[in-house]
This record gives structure tokens, sequence and C-alpha cells, in this order.
């Protein structure tokens, strides 16, 4: 099956600064993926390369094996549009309702009619978990757990075929966390979608198929889970030890 | 309200100075063109500086930090354009408004006190500027204000979107948005007058 994305030798730079030394790894379709790394392991940076917002210094990038290096600004946005973003603020537009939040996307990227727009928003708002009544609040009306979900409605929109979550429960309570973490893994098995997260929260490293560790530039880790515990990264051996990743060990 | 509070004062002090002289009628001349030249498009300027040069640059980095930018980048739209654009037109359209609104609000400060202190009767003051102030002065103050909404907008939006992931850059960027549109309105304001003297305007 073709990976819906792969890296292979990557070399990324701010300026002269190198972010990422060497990435080479693969993301099977219907997989979620967990992108764990200290601050400034390049976690973002990895997700801004799936983006196209930021070109490789050197190494290739493929999209359901398209290379990307040689895109147009219209095939790189159409790559883009296959793709759903929960950001880690929920980058909600402020001035915005939630449903009008959620059909933005499909109104700026699609051509149909605008009541199957609503229809895909009411659609998308339930499978985030989320009520009928929320698609009429603004986003400083809704909690931090609810502004996540509405975030994740809107990243479901355009129907994406991978979905890229920046610490998606950071700043929620252990319950709003699971339940976010529950939907996820709910979502992928529903749809068959595919889920790369980046995560400072241990316990949701519990949903994922594969973990991806960055240390600095470079892969740490690359496989399942429970596996992690044979790494000899020094990094690694350090997150386990803590009382917060203790689970990996087991 | 503070255009007014201007007014009365440089018409106070105006006036003192003037009564010594017997040179009552000259307040209408010293208020008249000195609002319509300098201190309307100026006090304007340096009030838009500090109000909406700080609220675009605040508006603009919270989305920033918030991501809101990045989420319309995502979309394939233009935050610059979405952004900016509106701010730069509104602002650039609005400032002669404004400015005019401070002018006439000035005046009438500097007419109360002309009528209180010189007894030259409100009537009279607005009578007489219509007479001394030539379409040049008025002309001169306006000319220049666009461009102090341009500048305003264009500085105010150019911080936002400088303003980095941290919530302590937020404050960083707007205390330099509001210090940098208030010295380039003055710095505007002396280039203009330089035009001016040159053209004889």
């Amino acid at each position: 099956m073709t990976p819906i994305i792969e890296f292979k030798n990557v070399v990324s730079k701010y300026g002269t600064k190198v972010i990422h030394k060497n990435l080479t790894f693969k993301i099977e379709p219907g997989e979620i993926v967990a992108l764990v790394g200290g601050s400034g392991s390049g976690k973002t940076t990895v997700i801004k390369l799936i983006l196209l917002l930021l070109k490789p210094a050197s190494g290739k990038i493929y999209f359901k094996g398209k290379d990307t290096s040689h895109l147009t600004p219209q095939e790189e946005q159409e790559m883009r549009d296959r793709m759903g973003v929960v950001f880690q603020f929920s980058a909600l537009f402020a001035s915005m309702t939630v449903g009008e939040n959620i059909m933005y996307p499909v109104i700026k990227r699609r051509k149909i009619y605008n009541e199957l727009i609503k229809e895909n928003a009411f659609l998308k708002l339930k499978l985030a978990g989320l009520d009928e009544e929320v698609f009429y609040m603004y986003p400083e009306e809704l909690s931090g757990g609810m502004k996540k979900k509405a975030a994740l409605a809107r990243a479901l929109a355009l129907d994406p075929e991978l979905l890229i979550l920046d610490e998606p429960t950071s700043g929620l309570d252990p319950i709003s966390a699971e339940e976010f973490d529950h939907t996820i893994k709910t979502l992928r098995d529903l749809m068959g979608i595919t889920v790369l997260m980046v995560t400072h929260d241990l316990s949701s490293l519990r949903i994922a198929d594969k973990l991806l560790v960055l240390s600095k530039g470079e892969i740490a880790f690359y496989g399942h889970p429970k596996e992690l515990s044979k790494a000899k990264n020094e990094w690694i051996q350090q997150l386990i030890s803590t009382s917060r990743g203790e689970f990996l060990n087991a | 309200m503070l255009s007014f509070l201007i007014g009365i004062v440089i018409g106070y002090q105006s006036a003192v100075q003037l009564k010594t002289f017997g040179a009552n009628i000259y307040i209408v001349n010293l208020i008249g063109i000195s609002t319509f030249r300098e201190l309307a498009p100026l006090i304007t300027g340096i009030l838009l500086a500090g109000r909406v040069s700080s609220g675009y640059t605040a508006n603009i980095g919270l989305r920033k930090v918030s991501e809101e930018v990045d989420a319309l980048k995502v979309l394939g739209l233009s935050p610059v354009v979405l952004l900016t654009l509106p701010r730069l037109i509104s602002a650039t359209f609005f400032t002669p408004f404004l400015t005019l609104f401070s002018a006439l609000t000035m005046l009438l400060g500097g007419a109360l006190v002309s009528d209180i202190i010189l007894d030259i009767n409100i009537r009279d003051f607005f009578f007489r500027l219509s007479e001394i102030v030539a379409n040049k002065h008025f002309l001169a103050g306006m000319i220049k204000t666009p461009f102090f909404g341009f500048y305003i907008a264009i500085i105010g939006t150019f911080y936002g979107f400088m303003t980095e992931k941290r919530p302590e850059s937020l404050g960083y960027s707007v205390m330099k948005s509001v210090v940098s549109s208030i010295a380039g309105i003055i710095l505007i304001d002396a280039i203009f007058s330089i035009i001016f003297m040159w053209i004889k305007l």
C-alpha cells in the first residue's frame, strides 16, 4: 500500500540553523502516529514540512507516492486541502460562529450549494462529538475541550485523508483529554483516516499505533509504543523513567 | 473631547498674550491657521497612532499567537491580504474625516475661550474664520492626513505580523508599533512642512 506520507533523507533548516539532519520515515494509511520529542526537537517543523509551508533543504517528501518538491502553488494547495489540521490553540476564527468556522474552508475551497455546506458542517460537528447548538455559538463561549472539538470539526470539513493534530490535549483536563483521544480513535476506526499527532501528553500515546521520537534533529525511535523501552537513546530513557512515562515500560 | 480641550488651551494661552498687545481679533488667525495646518492633523495622527496602530498590532498579533494566521495559510488564503488590506483602506480614507472633525471641535474650544476672555462672540469668530483661513491652509492640513492613516495602518499591521508565538511578544510588538507610529507621524509632518515651504503652500 502506498504510504500517505514518506520522508526520504529530509534535511530542514531555518536560515543556517539545521533543524532536522536526516529524517526518513513512512506513515501508512489508517495509522495513528504520535510524534514526540523534547522542546526544540523540530516537531512543529515536521508539520510545516508536511503542509508544504516549509521546503526541505534536501531530501524528498512524498504525499501518497507523489513527490512534493516540484509542485505548482495550486497543486500544493490541492494537496493541503487533503489534510486537516487542529492547531495547538485551536485557531478558531474568533469573529465567526463555530458553524461559520466549519463552513469557511468549504466555502473557500469547494463550489457546492450553501445548504449542502451547512449539512456537512452539522455532520462534522457530530463526528467531533459536539451538539448541534454549538453551531451557533462563538469560540469564546466554549470550554477548552469544546474548542478543540470544534477545531477538529473544522479540520474534518474538507474530508481530509490525513489529520494533523498539534498538541491536541494540551491545556485540557484529564477527562476532556481522554474524551478527545477517544474521538480521534473512533474517527480513525470509522473513516479510516490517517492521524499524525504531535503530543507532550504521554497518556495520548495509548491510542497510537506507532511512535516517532525526535531527538536532536534525528529520529531516535520509530515503532510500536511497546517497543520504546528497548530504545537506547538517552532522552527516551529519561522519558520512560518519569512517572508519567511509566506505562511505556509495561 | 481632546481636540476641544486643546482648542481651549491654545485659545486661552493666545488670548492672554494678544490681549496685552490689544490684538484681540488676531486670535482667529492664530487658532484657525494653526488648527487647520498643523494641530488638527498632528493631534489626530498621534491619537490614531496610539489607538489604531496599537489595536491593529494587538489584533493581528493575537491572531498570530493563537495560530489563526497559520490556519488561513493552510486554507490557501493570504493573511497579509485578508488582514492588511481592509485596515489599510479604512485608515487611509477615514483619517481625513477624523481630522476634519478634530479641527472643528478644536476651533469650537478656541471660539468659546475667545468669547469668554476677549468678547469675540462665537458667530463672529467663525465668520472671520471663513474670511481669513484661505483654502490653501485647509488643503495643507488635509493633504497629509491620508498619508498619516496609511503609515499608521502599515506600521500597525507590520508589527502585528512580526509578533512571535509567545504571549510576551505581543506587548512588545504593541509598544514598538505605537512608538514607531508616533515618531513616523511627526517625521512625515516635518517632511510635508518642508515640501509646502518649497511649493509655497
